[in-house]
């Protein structure tokens, strides 16, 4: 069977369709990350495909580390904005950062301490 | 319709000094177009018409008596909704703060606004907390069924209709540039550090930037020296009066010419032709790859950033939180330290990646469009290309502007044409670090290359824009 470009090929042979439970032992899958399937290439299919996904349950146990409480109705919404985040922080692993430190701010100096308006947090 | 209220800086001093008008006469015109457009626009939350009055009498009796204070004396100001000013509650546009009580100092930049003579009319409109870029509920001066842009969108919108000669914003993400990119006015987003915040609500601290809006650039840079309490030689403006040396313009088009609207695009690309045929300039076509990383890091530090902000407020009262916001700030209360203090980590990088780009091509400024879109529609928040896909506004305008909030340098935002919806677009002008003068030398050349086709019609331009309200 040869799915529109792809390469996803079937050895041919007797019987191989043959009732329900057929032998599927020796069929033959050459499958590439060139490979297709309806537009989709291999490649596009990430590797943690079965690994862990943020959802509602990763989000009850961070809030329970953070010590904040997310309302259920709430918590769909905010794993799919944390995704967003991860997401950013996944293209960071493209920065080569051996050697580099956090870029943080330090003020040292005594400013006016009193003059602090309505802005204090 | 007063044309007081168009006046550029130079301009109005010159009246001023003349006796042509008073502080008290410019100073109404522009509450005039307040009262005219801010039923539509929605740029001001809080007008200052008896203070300003007040002020502006205080002013005059100073030139009666002949002291002048400088260029910004009696110059009205509209000030984003996120400075203290003295006696005004800062509401930040949130609930949160809606019973606060009044500022009793003013912000530090604010205080020397005033030091230099300039006098506020009110408040600005704000994106809750500044966190955004719709500025709800104001909209565009060019199409009332558009944002305004933001977070700084009363601001840029109040000087598109002459209801303030400088307006006051900050950038964290962009939210300078943005806004004046989409009302079509000039934007300037100085070096991170060199204006103080005191007085003003933080957003990310590592990230947040004050900074003036204005018609030109030299009027920022007016509004910039005062607010640097930069005088005489040492201040720009008079630095722009000599004109500039020779410069050399990076354009790099990775990232920030991947994914334009047609119009956009045309009127950059023109921008740029324009720029090739002016004497002193000379165009570098360079490669700066790491764009895309700047913005990841720079969303990362302000998202983390801006949930620390909150982290009492959203714990006691989040029900008093915008939604969008809300989710935001409990979303990033979430996310890993390492991975904070990885996109830290790797700030330093690129920060050490965009000197090299700089210095490699011996570079004075690099140019890019300041958003990939005008002016979105209010009902959608969305932006359309011309592939018929679509962006959130939030991630289309701070695609361009974000990467040098991470870097720090200062960044210029000023008109260079329309699209073919007749919207603003605007040109993204980038220095190095502490080079304000040589960034608006740079910029007010580029000003006045299309002054012949555009920058000459402007004022008149920004005039049938407002007269829509009037």
């Amino acid at each position: 069977v040869n799915q529109g470009q792809g390469s996803i090929a079937f050895e041919e042979g007797p019987d191989r369709l043959e009732g329900l439970s057929h032998d599927t032992s020796d069929i033959v899958m050459d499958v590439t990350d060139e490979s297709t399937y309806r537009g989709v290439t291999m490649a596009d299919i990430p590797d943690d495909l079965d690994g862990p996904v943020i959802d509602e349950e990763t989000v009850t146990q961070l809030a329970l580390i953070a010590g904040i409480t997310i309302d259920a109705d709430r918590r769909a919404d905010v794993a799919t904005m944390l995704r967003d985040m991860v997401a950013f922080a996944d293209e960071l692993a493209k920065v080569d950062l051996d050697g580099s430190q956090p870029a943080a701010i330090y003020d040292p100096t005594w400013q006016d301490l009193s003059n602090k308006g309505q802005t204090d947090v | 319709m007063s044309e007081l209220s168009f006046l550029s800086i130079r301009n109005a001093g010159a009246g001023l000094l003349a006796r042509e008008f008073s502080v008290v006469e410019l100073v109404d015109s522009v509450l005039e177009r307040i009262d005219t457009t801010n039923a539509v626009l929605q740029a001001f939350v809080e007008v200052l018409a008896t203070e300003a009055r007040e002020e502006a009498r205080s002013r005059d009796k100073e030139l009666q008596d002949g002291w002048h204070r400088g260029p910004l004396h009696g110059i009205p100001i509209g000030v984003k909704d996120i400075y203290d000013v003295e006696g005004v509650p800062t509401r930040c546009g949130s609930r949160v703060r809606e019973q606060v009580e009044t500022a009793s100092h003013d912000a530090a930049v604010v205080r020397r606004l005033r030091e230099a003579g300039a006098i506020v009319v009110g408040k600005t409109t704000t994106q809750e907390f500044a966190a955004g870029v719709v500025s709800p509920p104001a909209r565009n001066p060019w199409n009332t069924d558009r944002i305004p842009g933001g977070s700084s969108g009363g601001s840029a919108a109040a000087l598109a209709v002459g209801a303030a000669i400088v307006g006051l914003g900050s950038d964290t993400g962009g939210s300078i540039r943005i806004p004046a990119s989409v009302c079509g006015v000039v934007g300037l987003k100085p070096t991170f550090g060199l204006l103080s915040t005191d007085g003003v609500y933080p957003l990310a601290w590592s990230l947040d930037t004050v900074g003036p809006l204005a018609r030109s650039v030299e009027d920022a840079a007016y509004a910039f020296d005062a607010m640097a309490g930069r005088r005489g030689p040492e201040s720009i403006a008079s630095a722009l009066k000599q004109g500039s040396k020779r410069v050399r313009v990076g354009v790099s088009r990775p990232h920030f010419f991947d994914r334009l609207q047609p119009g956009v695009a045309a009127a950059v690309e023109s921008a740029i032709g324009s720029l090739a045929r002016v004497d002193g300039i000379d165009l570098i076509e360079a490669q700066w790859d790491d764009a895309g990383l700047a913005r990841a890091a720079g969303f990362i530090i302000n998202r983390v950033e801006s949930s620390s902000v909150h982290q009492d407020g959203i714990a006691r009262h989040p029900e008093l939180y915008g939604e969008e916001l809300r989710l935001r700030l409990e979303a990033n209360a979430l996310f890993p330290a390492t991975s904070y203090l990885k996109a830290l980590r790797a700030r330093t990088r690129l920060r050490e990646s965009i000197a090299r780009f700089f210095t490699d091509h011996d570079l004075d400024v690099m140019i890019a469009p300041t958003t990939p879109a005008t002016a979105a529609d209010a009902s959608t928040l969305r932006v359309q290309y011309a592939d018929e896909s679509a962006e959130h506004v939030s991630l289309a305008y701070t695609r361009l502007t974000m990467p040098f909030n991470l870097t720090g340098q200062p960044a210029l935002s000023l008109p260079c044409g329309f699209d073919a919806e007749g919207l603003p677009v605007g040109l993204q002008v980038v220095g190095r670090p502490y080079q304000e003068q040589a960034l608006c030398q740079v910029g007010a050349t580029i000003e006045s290359a299309w002054a012949g086709a555009v920058g000459a019609a402007w004022p008149r331009i920004l005039r049938i824009a407002c007269q829509v309200h009037d």
